[in-house]
């Protein structure tokens, strides 16, 4: 940016007034689940106190694979309207989605170490979480390689047909590998599934909700961040174009003289 | 369609036909495979033998990665692929074309490994309608689904290394089941394995439609 | 609570899930600061 420019009004960010009050929320829901889920929810007969990241694993796992929804309901809109919003909607529920994701797969591993034994266990949700944690990767992989290519018509088809699978995949994925495993049915399976009653079952449902919001928040900053992106590539273009005459200008005045 | 297919499926057969790189670089990097399984692995203590649907089937799994990134490079030379889009051929024929293609190659390729995998890992042939059906099966998904995201990859520089990621975790259920159904028949126990030959089967019908309809816009805007 | 079993495991998963979160919520407000001196104001009309 070469011209001074003062800085435009307008919303400093990507923060609202409906996005702060979700903030607030989030935050103060996440208080009061930490409270339950590290104090006030009893321990596991079974697996004693190790059942506490149970409130943090499951909610997480939920939401990883809706956000893949979330991406291939959107590639099919965008499939069909061709709106940039969509595009962005995609890519941003993927990234999200990708950072609860991993968060699933390191608390479900640090949980399987004293409930299982080991770090990993070939459990079916661990494994096919691993295998949709790859597939977002892929997915944001090709989005980012695709931006580069440059120009609106080609850069939307190949992440749209990808996002669109996604859920497919995911889907397909799960049943294989919960159908591969249950064939090797042992106690080590069932041992991730304490039996949930009162108040562990008020704290895990706290959970979902409290990490629903979290998520709509992020979604919200994520889809705004990746919407002044594509402005700002726009306005980008625009700008460089400009400095490039301004430059060929004064190169060729300078040549000259 | 189905002739635009044909046409399609010839003209990539007679190219290979001609350049000879299925036989001459994929086939002897399965071999090479399976013997690096057996290094890696040591032969004495049994496990190849016990292994060996699985070893099988991840050989498959990355010759066909070979496999399809060629597909698509035979295109990309020489502007291939905008001569195919004005050549007017019907793009879902297109798609059944290089699948196809592709199917026969792989197929060709499973023998090889198949006969490598009975002389080195000392594999016995047991409940061959299951084998060959599960190869059928798993062989048809492999080759839409690897068209279909080689299609997808086909146009990017760095094909080679975004391919691997987007269709492995894809083809993984078909890894599971075709390991599975090999297993079964191996085991002499084939009616386990009958069910997850028929996973395979509708992996592989689902991914023939999608690619059937996806192709037509892929291919103009790739 | 100093009496949990496995403290430092819940402690650990716990702790790595919010820090993440906190650094990825970081991360993208920042993003979208510098973003919007970049963009016109028509283009972002949320508040």
């Amino acid at each position: 940016m070469t011209a001074p420019h003062t800085a435009p009004p307008g919303p400093a960010g990507t923060s609202s007034r409906a996005t702060r009050g979700l903030g607030v929320l989030s935050l103060a829901g996440l208080a009061l689940l930490l409270g339950y889920a590290l104090v006030w929810s009893p321990p596991d007969v079974a697996q004693k106190d190790a059942v506490r990241l149970m409130y943090v694993h499951v909610p997480t796992a939920i939401l990883a694979f809706t956000a893949c929804a979330i991406t291939t309901v959107a590639s099919a809109m965008w499939l069909r309207r061709r709106s940039e919003g969509w595009w962005v909607l995609g890519g941003a529920a993927a990234e999200v989605g990708l950072v609860f994701t991993g968060i699933c797969l390191i608390t479900g591993s640090i949980w399987g170490r004293p409930t299982w034994g080991t770090y990993w266990d070939w459990d079916p949700r661990i494994t096919s979480t691993t295998l949709l944690f790859i597939l977002l990767v892929g997915y944001l992989a090709l989005r980012s390689i695709d931006n580069e290519a440059g120009g609106a018509a080609p850069r939307g088809m190949r992440g749209a047909i990808v996002g669109l699978l996604l859920l497919p995949n995911v889907m397909i994925v799960h049943f294989s590998v919960d159908w591969w495993r249950s064939l090797h049915q042992t106690a080590t399976i069932t041992r991730l599934d304490p039996t949930i009653e009162g108040t562990m079952l008020f704290t895990l449902m706290l959970g979902i909700v409290v990490f629903g919001l979290v998520f709509a928040w992020l979604l919200i900053h994520r889809f705004r961040v990746g919407w002044l992106e594509e402005r700002a590539g726009a306005t980008g273009l625009d700008q460089a174009l400009v400095e490039r005459r301004a430059e060929a200008g004064l190169a060729a005045a300078g040549g000259r003289s | 369609m189905f002739r635009d297919a044909s046409l399609m499926a010839g003209k990539d057969l007679r190219v290979e036909l001609r350049s000879h790189v299925t036989t001459q670089q994929v086939a002897p990097f399965a071999i090479l495979m399976l013997i690096l399984f057996g290094v890696a692995l040591d032969p004495d203590r049994g496990i190849l033998t016990r292994a060996s649907a699985g070893l099988f089937w991840v050989s498959v799994l990355f010759c066909s990665l070979l496999a399809i990134q060629r597909a698509f490079t035979i295109e990309a030379a020489d502007g291939g692929r905008d001569a195919l889009r004005l050549s007017g051929l019907d793009p879902a024929g297109i798609f059944l074309g290089k699948a196809a293609a592709i199917f026969v190659q792989l197929g060709a390729l499973e023998l090889v490994l198949a006969a490598g995998v009975v002389v080195m890992y000392g594999t016995e042939i047991t409940g061959l309608p299951l084998l060959v059906a599960t190869c059928l099966a798993a062989t048809a998904g492999l080759a839409a689904a690897g068209t279909l995201y080689g299609v997808l990859a086909a146009g990017l520089r760095v094909r080679e290394t975004l391919l691997p990621i987007l269709l492995l975790p894809v083809l993984a259920p078909v890894l599971i089941g075709a390991t599975r159904a090999f297993e079964a028949a191996l085991g002499g126990a084939a009616a386990d394995g009958w069910p997850w030959c028929g996973l395979l089967a509708a992996f592989a019908l689902l991914y023939t439609a999608f690619g059937t309809l996806a192709f037509g816009t892929l291919l103009e805007e790739s | 609570m100093v009496a949990m079993t496995y403290a430092g495991y819940v402690g650990a998963g716990w702790g790595i899930a919010l820090v993440s979160l906190a650094i990825y919520a970081l991360r993208t407000v920042r993003r979208g600061r510098a973003l919007a001196s970049q963009v016109p104001p028509e283009e972002r009309r949320w508040s």
